[in-house]
């Protein structure tokens, strides 16, 4: 039996580990699951991942949820290069103090953009500038926070080798940037990291896989993105009404 | 040096870490940080973890910060028992996926629920808006959900038949909005034996000590106006998350828009508000004329209103009774005449903690 993954590579996460997998050349079969297509909410997916979320991982009977669990799970199952997740101790639990802020300060600042921009309009819903303002303040406060505790004088995050922290990270940034927020302007330290990080994942990856969210405001502008489906609806509005 | 770790019990992974070194007879020394004294934000612990946060540890001349790091680093250099972070890839993938979880959802509702229902009020002297309150336990309610149908199912532990730092994660965040007088256990009796399990596992002893503190912050003396100052920015956040109801409703309908009377939309704005009784700017709707529509097989002119909340909507009986003022609204407004009488339905659509009830109304048939 084959690993499957359940991807939309619109989301953060999603595309961290379906990098981790292609740049491992981990063999695994591709399961898209659109979000706005209604697929999550699908009675087979269901079955899967009962919280209806991605990315899911299905090994056989096994099946796991969470980007940092299936990560850490591929690496460990597929005996990846030991810097993704080191086995040295000092230097894994390092991984682990990032992927705990990671989840606090990263993880649902940096989506916010996608959300007011594109998918909150295609359901008729407007985010208010205050909200906007906030979040912008917040994604400005972690990328400090990024720089100075978690890069400091490393080439990456904690360290001096990638490792999954860094995948995580810069596909999470990479969501506003694909919104036009050039984060990486006046952050020369923050722009030289993801510059070292996509030479070593390789500019064709990085391309495969953010093709959907990089041209998102093309596809907005065009009316190519899906209209999502009123199942999705009251998913969608609890995200939306999430927004600090 | 001995390890020293850097705790305040008011916080829950703060407690997990206590109880776990504790009952694995880690030998540290506890440095005490007070949150409600904003010693996490002094320049000496600063030094310690920049991040300004708790828990931290100090470990000779290593330094680290975040609850689940910790455990993981004290997991493997003390070499406690198997079953607290297994070896076994898929068994220890079960303590991870906990882990992750817990971060964005049970913490989040955990900490506001207290901090809304106790701490802003008795410590703070803020009163919390009752929708906000109510929000926030509806939404501890759906954790509380998860965490029984998703994680804990039919194990004696979240992550297999052992107790692991998963459950000691769960259980200390738990007995938080518990502190603050909110019934967690009480009408979920599978995660009541749950909590039975994990306090015998880990020592009720132990289990109260560690306890103790949080279990008296509803006696705490009110900061003073130094210290709110302090930690207003920190905690504001907790406040703000989640408003209520944002009712979404769509009127769709095969009626030309020439057909469809001039500021519906506004109108129809209004009577939702009233009918639901939310705050007019919380309603969104939108109105689509011109579909191509055909009920029950036949493409006479007809329309559909399908009205989404999340959150607290109503009982069966209450969502009828909106049902029928809203069909009253529209038969009003657009000169329609019943077809059939208007039923609810109640679905709970997916998506992690959404709760959104769906008052569809059948179509209508106009009286022309």
């Amino acid at each position: 039996m084959v690993l499957e993954l359940y991807l939309d590579l619109l989301s953060q996460p999603c595309r961290a580990v379906y990098i981790f997998a292609m740049k491992n050349r981990i063999p695994f079969e591709l399961r898209t699951v659109e979000l706005l297509k209604g697929h999550l909410l699908s009675r087979e997916f269901s079955q899967i991942n009962i919280l209806q979320k991605v990315p899911t991982l299905k090994d056989g009977d096994f099946i796991l949820t969470e980007s940092a669990a299936i990560l850490i799970y591929l690496s460990l199952q597929y005996q990846t290069a030991d810097h993704w997740y080191p086995s040295e101790l000092r230097a894994r639990v390092r991984v682990h103090e990032y992927l705990g802020w990671h989840a606090d300060c990263i993880r649902g600042t940096f989506g916010v953009p996608l959300w007011t921009q594109v998918l909150a309009p295609l359901i008729g819903i407007h985010v208010t500038e205050e909200k906007v303002e906030r979040n912008k303040a917040a994604m400005a406060r972690a990328l400090q926070q990024l720089e100075d505790k978690f890069l400091g004088y490393w080439d990456f995050l904690n360290s001096q080798q990638v490792t999954l922290a860094d995948i995580m990270a810069l596909e999470e940034l990479m969501q506003p940037v694909a919104l036009g927020w050039d984060l990486f302007e006046g952050r020369p330290k923050l722009a030289a990291w993801r510059e070292r990080v996509e030479a070593f994942l390789g500019t064709d990856l990085c391309q495969e896989t953010r093709g959907r969210i990089l041209n998102i405001l093309e596809q907005a502008a065009n009316k190519t993105v899906p209209q999502p489906v009123p199942e999705v609806y009251p998913y969608m509005l609890f995200r939306i009404s999430r927004i600090p | 040096m001995p390890l020293e770790l850097f705790l305040d019990l008011y916080s829950p992974p703060c407690r997990a870490i206590y109880i776990f070194a504790r009952k694995n007879g880690i030998p540290f020394e506890f440095r005490p940080v007070e949150l409600g004294r904003a010693e996490h934000l002094k320049p000496e612990f600063l030094k310690v973890n920049p991040l300004g946060k708790v828990p931290a540890l100090r470990d000779g001349d290593f330094l680290l910060a975040e609850s689940v790091a910790i455990l993981l680093y004290l997991s493997r250099k003390y070499e406690v028992p198997d079953h607290w972070y297994p070896q076994d890839l898929q068994a220890r993938a079960r303590v991870d996926e906990y882990l992750a979880w817990q971060h964005t959802a049970l913490r989040s509702s955990c900490t506001r629920a207290m901090w809304q229902k106790m701490m802003f009020p008795v410590f703070l002297g803020e009163q919390v808006p009752p929708e906000t309150l109510a929000s926030t336990l509806t939404e501890l309610d759906r954790c509380l959900e998860l965490l029984e149908d998703k994680f804990l199912k039919d194990k004696d532990f979240l992550a297999g038949p052992h107790i692991s730092v998963a459950d000691l994660m769960a259980i200390t965040e738990l007995m938080h909005p518990v502190s603050a007088g909110c019934q967690v256990f009480n009408s979920r009796p599978k995660l009541a034996a749950w909590r039975q399990r994990v306090e015998a596992a880990v020592g009720k002893e132990l289990f109260q000590e560690a306890h103790a503190v949080v279990m008296k912050a509803k006696d705490l003396p009110p900061a003073d106006s130094a210290i709110k100052e302090k930690l207003k920015p920190s905690v504001q956040v907790l406040l703000h998350s989640f408003p209520p109801d944002m009712p979404f409703v769509e009127l769709d309908t095969n009626l030309p828009a020439g057909r469809v009377p001039a500021g519906l939309e506004k109108r129809l704005c209004a009577a939702t508000a009233t009918i639901l009784s939310k705050p007019e700017d919380r309603v969104n709707v939108t109105v689509r004329p011109g579909l191509a529509m055909a009920v029950n097989g036949s493409t006479d002119p007809c329309a559909q209103l399908i009205i989404s909340s999340i959150g607290v909507v109503g009982t069966a009986e209450e969502n009828r009774g909106h049902s029928a003022r809203f069909f009253e609204f529209l038969t009003k407004e657009m000169g329609l005449g019943q077809d059939r009488p208007p039923r609810s339905q109640g679905r709970l659509p997916g998506g992690s903690g959404s709760g959104g009830k769906n008052i569809g109304l059948d179509a209508w048939r106009p009286g022309f």
